[in-house]
């Protein structure tokens, strides 16, 4: 039993160097000769269809997509991975020479700001989700993800009413969007409660 | 003789050996007294450098990567001067280990084995990749090892120099497991063979040598051990006399007894030069691995163990870099010797033999940028020591593009050569009062400042005037002017300043605080009613400071500060017309703000520090700030549009800069000062021309400084993506009349895009060329621009 408990500590504990290695020149995290694979191990399809349609970048390019933006939207998309497997400071490395590639992709923005958010830094990826908000203004589903993670960022500040605004407003955006949901109810119930002196 | 006289001789000379016995005890006990406090200080010597701080290990400062992807601009040459410069080698067959390369010119293929590189949270393990290249235009990029396909491939940075004291050691300490055994006994074989069985000294080699060098009637075989070669590295200089050598034997004695022979081979082979890389010298086995096989010493093969040891000798005689065929026949030498010892058996060492050595390249260190390195050595300077810099191997990346520099250097220093040649009142012969210059380039996205050249000459002067010049802007300030019309309208009534509104350009006066200030225009020239577009395309003196005087000075100078300058700015009307002083950093910055989409970003030069070990002691985040609206900063930047393509940067246009960019000249009153800043979404350049002593110049921003960024901004941009503001939402582009500020009919003979905030565009067309009116039945087959009668029907 001992024995298998250190087998599984060691296991665990086990993270070579060299598989996370997220060098641009991969453009995947993989290591050369495997499938490009998404932070849960799946292929990169599979990744990519269980994330809503309108938040695939991937899905934004075709053959009319100019280069520049094509590769963008790509390193955009292995920041986001980045993320979602908890390398928030290596995202934020890989996210910020993705935005000297193309001025037009806003994206960047986005993930930026929760790369900053997971780090707490609020400030910062309030900054960077204001001028994702200018730039994404056209795309509801994106809309409400900025505005929720705003949300996020102002409940983390202890700012509920810039909070509450933000949560409401990402709701008209999206009205499915979860994370403004739960916001909205865990903000408004901490605004009803009374301080305690 | 009478015994009396007798007996005292005898006695002299009884009491004279006794003296001289108990002298030379004397003499001797002091000897050894000395000798044994000589011997004992050596000891110190010697076990303060084993067992503190052997070695400085220089801070390196290295440029920006560089990406590769499918569908970008590249051409073959490009890309091999690249591989080169980060010291690729070119290789005959398929790149087998990291750091070889093959181009296939006729296919369109380059094969790059990918080197190995510490950045900062990643170990990047390299791999060979096969890059297609048609037309200058990159195609494809595969992972030769599995065949798949790769959608970026980043190169590694340059190394662009050094921070060190007096002497650059390149060095990267290794134990002695890491170094491999036939290496080892290959080094031994041929440098101190009896190494193992001597005390660290050894008898026999020095009475070889000494039999050798008499019969040649000179010094030409060293009898040095390993232990002395140390010693001599570690704490001696390298003249040949005897008190020199005695030192160096007995220190080596102290050391074999102190320490084993194993912990001072270990610190041989980290200490040995073993070459140069212009200003750097190569020391230990592992930095010369790199340096002429980009391997580790584990990776080597026989031969290549054969050459390094081989090296020892003297470096640069036998390097490969120098002449190929002095290299093979000392590294053929060394196999012999291997080979004779039994070290490698008779088909390695034919095999190593047969191995052809090939020429190579000596690739100078980039060592540019000297202006950025001052600039980054001060900034480093706030969190770092002198100490810290020069012997902690702190590896400093920045967002230096050395292409960029190189452009940003020859572009300044050939402009202002062809400015002293056109224009003879600018050739002055005093060393400090040259015509002089400054570039900065900055990414607007980020921040990042790509390059920066302080002056013309950093060899004559060190002098950076991107940060350390305070100098006037003059009308390159006037944007700021515009900007706050459009965000705050005037200040005496609810208005909707545009850029079409009209304002007079005629002389005035300004009151203020008991005073007077009466603005004019460059050679007293005055339009009369324009727009505001044509006044700040023409850059109006006047028109400007009229402008000014109803948006309110505080309000633009707050403006300034929140774009970027920092410099004080006094609340005076002249402020409109910039007579303030400011750096050009200062200016490059404000004018990224409105580049960026009126976001105002951190500048950056160092974005990351990490030590040797590859542990981030400090990340330097972008950061950014929305400081104005994004289609307040497009009407902006459309107005800047126009004065590259009607106004007074118009020279940029017949000069061969086509692309969407949007810029403004400055020029001061006094003509002591000329400017020029342009920006496209993705690039921002500032350029300052004027002396250091403040002589006049008596040339415009677009005489003196517009040339130079035009130049500048060609060749950066060669080869890159087209791009150009997109306005965003709330903004809404109609075709205008320019003269009369309405929407543009057929007849009107200009006519211009517009950017107006929705809903404060003209409704009504222009009434100077009206078109054809058409009733409304009609309608359909009307142009646009021809107003419709309605019948009503």
């Amino acid at each position: 039993m001992l024995v298998a408990v250190i087998l599984l500590f060691m296991s665990s504990a086990c993270t070579p160097l060299f598989r996370d290695s997220i060098s641009l020149s991969r453009g995947t995290l993989t290591q050369p000769g495997e499938a490009p694979l998404d932070e849960a191990g799946t292929p990169e399809g599979k990744a990519q269809a269980s994330l809503p349609a309108e938040a695939s970048l991937i899905a934004k390019i075709d053959s009319r997509t100019p280069p520049q933006q094509a590769v963008s939207l790509r390193l955009t998309e292995d920041g986001r991975k980045l993320i979602d497997s908890g390398h928030n400071t290596k995202a934020l490395t890989h996210l910020e020479k993705t935005l000297a590639i193309d001025s037009n992709n806003p994206y960047v923005y986005f993930y930026l700001a929760k790369a900053h958010f997971n780090l707490a830094h609020y400030r910062q990826s309030v900054d960077f989700l204001d001028v994702a908000e200018a730039r994404l203004d056209s795309q509801s589903y994106w809309m409400a993800e900025v505005l929720s993670l705003k949300g996020e960022n102002f409940q983390a500040m202890g700012l509920l009413k810039e909070a509450n605004h933000s949560y409401a407003e990402a709701l008209r955006f999206n009205p499915k969007n979860q994370k403004a949901v739960v916001g909205l109810n865990r903000v408004q119930r901490a605004m009803e409660i009374p301080s305690i002196r | 003789m009478p015994e009396s006289t007798r007996y005292p001789r005898k006695i002299r000379y009884l009491t004279f050996f006794r003296i001289a016995i108990f002298g030379l005890v004397l003499l001797a006990g002091g000897g050894v007294f000395l000798g044994v406090w000589y011997v004992k200080y050596l000891e110190g010597v010697v076990t303060a450098k084993f067992d503190g701080r052997k070695w400085n290990f220089p801070a390196k400062i290295f440029s920006d990567s560089y990406l590769i992807y499918p569908g970008m601009s590249l051409s073959m040459e490009g890309l091999e001067g690249k591989l080169k410069r980060l010291g690729y080698r070119t290789t005959v067959g398929r790149p087998r280990s990291a750091g070889e390369y093959r181009i296939q010119k006729k296919d369109g293929v380059a094969e790059i084995y990918l080197h190995n590189f510490l950045y900062p949270l990643t170990q990047f393990k390299g791999y060979p990749v096969r890059l297609t290249i048609v037309s200058n235009t990159a195609t494809k990029i595969h992972n030769m090892d599995n065949g798949q396909e790769v959608f970026s491939l980043e190169l590694e940075p340059e190394l662009v120099t050094g921070f060190y004291d007096r002497v650059w050691e390149e060095r990267r300490l290794v134990t002695l497991a890491e170094v491999p055994p036939l290496l080892v006994r290959a080094i031994l074989a041929i440098e101190d063979e009896r190494f193992y069985h001597h005390m660290g000294i050894d008898p026999i080699a020095v009475l070889r040598a000494s039999i050798v060098n008499f019969s040649k009637g000179g010094i030409v075989q060293g009898g040095s051990t390993l232990t002395q070669q140390l010693m001599k590295n570690f704490f001696l200089g390298s003249e040949r006399t005897i008190k020199r050598k005695a030192k160096e034997a007995m220190m080596a004695l102290v050391a074999e007894w102190k320490y084993s022979k194993d912990e001072i081979l270990e610190n041989y082979l980290n200490e040995i030069y073993l070459g140069q890389k212009g200003t750097q010298g190569i020391f230990g086995v592992w930095e010369a691995a790199q340096f002429y096989f980009a391997k580790e010493p584990s990776q080597l093969d026989v031969g290549e163990m054969a050459l390094l040891a081989g090296l020892i000798k003297a470096p640069n005689r036998y390097s490969p870099y120098l002449s190929v065929e002095v290299a093979t026949r000392r590294r053929n030498l060394v196999l012999a010797k291997m080979f004779e010892e039994g070290f490698i058996t008779r088909s390695q060492y034919e095999r190593a033999h047969r191995k052809v050595i090939l020429p190579r390249e000596q690739v100078r260190l980039a060592n540019d940028a000297p202006f950025y390195v001052d600039f980054l050595r001060k900034e480093l300077a706030e969190n770092y020591s002198s100490e810290v810099l020069t012997v902690e191997g702190l590896r400093i990346f920045t967002s230096l593009d050395l292409h960029l520099q190189r452009i940003a250097e020859s572009s300044l220093r050939e402009g202002l050569k062809r400015l002293e040649k056109k224009y003879k009142h600018l050739r002055k012969t005093a060393e400090n009062d040259r015509l002089e210059g400054a570039i900065i380039v900055i990414k607007p996205q980020t921040g990042e400042i790509k390059a920066m050249v302080g002056g013309r000459d950093y060899q004559k002067s060190q002098f950076n005037r991107v940060v350390q010049a305070k100098r006037q802007p003059g009308s390159i300030f006037k944007p700021f002017v515009y900007l706050a019309a459009m965000i705050y309208g005037p200040e005496d009534k609810e208005e909707t300043f545009t850029p079409l509104t009209f304002v007079e350009d005629s002389p005035f006066t300004w009151s203020y605080e008991g005073k007077e200030w009466k603005p004019e225009n460059y050679q007293e020239t005055y339009y009369g009613i324009v727009t505001f577009r044509q006044a700040l395309e023409k850059s109006l003196n006047t028109a400007t400071a009229r402008i000014a005087k109803r948006v309110g000075i505080k309000k633009i100078r707050d403006l300034a500060y929140r774009l970027g300058i920092k410099s004080p700015l006094a609340l005076l009307p002249s402020l409109a017309l910039g007579a303030v002083e400011v750096t050009p950093l200062e200016i490059a910055r404000a004018f990224s703000t409105l580049a960026n989409n009126g976001v105002r970003t951190n500048l950056l030069a160092v974005k990351q520090i990490i030590d040797q070990q590859g542990r981030v002691l400090e990340k330097r985040d972008v950061r950014v700030k929305k400081v104005i609206t994004p289609r307040v900063a497009f009407t902006i930047n459309h107005m800047l549009k126009g004065v590259l393509d009607r106004g007074t940067g118009r020279g940029t246009r017949w000069r061969g800069f086509r692309r969407p960019a949007a810029g403004k000249t400055g020029t001061t009153n006094d003509t002591r000062d000329a400017w020029f800043g342009g920006y496209t979404p993705d690039l921002l350049a500032v350029v300052w021309v004027g002396f250091d002593q403040e002589s006049e110049l008596g040339l415009s921003g677009a005489a003196a400084a517009l040339p130079i960024w035009t130049e500048f901004m060609i060749r950066a941009t060669e080869g890159t993506p087209v791009t150009d503001f997109i306005p965003p939402r709330g903004i809404e582009m109609v075709e205008v009349d320019p003269l009369s500020g309405y929407r543009a009919t057929p007849n009107c003979p200009q006519v211009i895009e517009e950017a107006f905030f929705k809903g404060s565009s003209p409704e009504d067309f222009c009434p100077l060329h009206p078109a054809p009116m058409v009733f409304e039945e009609a309608a359909p087959l009307r142009r646009s621009g021809w107003p419709v009668i309605s019948t009503g029907r």
